[in-house]
């Protein structure tokens, strides 16, 4: 279950990063600030996760 | 069971990583697509960018035409002493500090502000172009410094006078800063406190890595003709920004001292009387 929440804000971080990156390009995100990002998106798709699981398993 | 719920975890990870890469790719090439199918069809042909912009601005005050066509150019020019601000202009901005910096923090912040500041070219560079066309972006000094550079410019910059400048600011006080005010009129001039509309931007406590970020939104702000306007979209990007920049220095201040205890922990643990 882990992996995937892994690898969703994984891809997640990269497609901020890049967004950011386009339109303040004047500074794009620090190594620091993109692990914030990263821990967020981790958050957002474990409580996904989470809630697809509860919903699917409920009769 | 377990069967059962992966093959109902597939799909969704399916989709989801479909969605994500979609977005990623439209983010990187769906400004580029839309410009070569702009310049395909030709959709930009009979139209020049002064009458894009007056249709835009058509299209956000019905019923009234615009009466400056080209977006506005923003420049810098020094407020020495009681000067007061030169007349004529389409716009003037302050950058205003509260107080002489004290710490580190402040002091670096500041002289980031500055630095940007004085990026921004000389409005006495755009010879030619009409001065309601201007947006002058003033600093109240002391004397102008021998050697115009970020730390020369904040040790003659005028505390007392951008204090005065900023007392006319609404929803006081302001004792930090910085602090980017425009309006249409000089300050100076302005008796009491000024009346909307105006630009007001509260740069206080953010990390000076970003302040780039907020003086180009500054500067594309007030080239609109409704100055006062604030940018929604780039507007929440920079505030999401700002956040993200204050979060991220905490996690590594945290993190330098959880490291701190670790090793005073392991000194300890270690440690024989």
């Amino acid at each position: 279950m882990f992996k995937i929440n892994f690898l969703v804000a994984f891809v997640l971080t990269v497609v901020s990063y890049v967004i950011f990156g386009r339109i303040q390009y004047q500074a794009p995100l620090s190594a620091m600030e993109t692990t914030v990002i990263y821990a967020f998106w981790f958050g957002v798709s474990a409580f996904a996760l989470w809630i697809f699981r509860r919903h699917r398993e409920k009769p | 069971m377990n069967i059962h719920r992966r093959r109902l975890r597939r799909p969704w990870v399916s989709v989801t990583a479909a969605g994500v890469w979609l977005l990623a790719a439209g983010v990187a090439f769906g400004p580029r697509l839309w410009s070569l199918a702009v310049t395909t069809t030709g959709a930009n042909q009979p139209r020049a960018a002064g009458q894009i912009f007056q249709n835009f601005q058509t299209k956000q005050k019905k019923g009234t035409l615009p009466d400056q066509v080209q977006p506005r150019i923003t420049g810098r020019a020094f407020l020495l002493g009681d000067q007061a601000e030169d007349p004529g202009y389409g716009l003037y901005s302050y950058v205003l500090l509260g107080a002489e910096p004290t710490t580190d923090a402040t002091r670096e912040l500041f002289t980031a502000i500055i630095r940007e500041y004085l990026a921004l070219p000389e409005i006495v560079q755009f010879q030619g172009v009409s001065k309601g066309q201007l947006n002058v972006t003033l600093v109240p000094l002391n004397q102008r410094p021998a050697q115009v550079e970020p730390k020369t410019v904040l040790e003659a910059y005028r505390y007392a006078r951008a204090q005065k400048l900023m007392a006319k600011i609404p929803n006081g006080p302001h004792v930090d800063g910085p602090y980017i005010i425009s309006k249409d009129v000089p300050l100076t001039k302005i008796q009491g406190q000024i009346s909307p509309p105006y630009l007001y931007q509260d740069l206080s406590g953010i990390d000076p890595r970003i302040v780039v970020l907020w003086v180009r939104e500054f500067v594309n702000q007030s080239s609109q003709r409704d100055y006062w306007r604030k940018r929604d979209g780039p507007h929440a990007a920079l505030e999401l920004r700002t956040a993200v920049a204050s979060l991220a220095a905490a996690v590594d201040t945290t993190g330098k001292s959880a490291q701190q205890w670790q090793t005073i922990l392991a000194n300890l643990l270690a440690w024989k009387p």
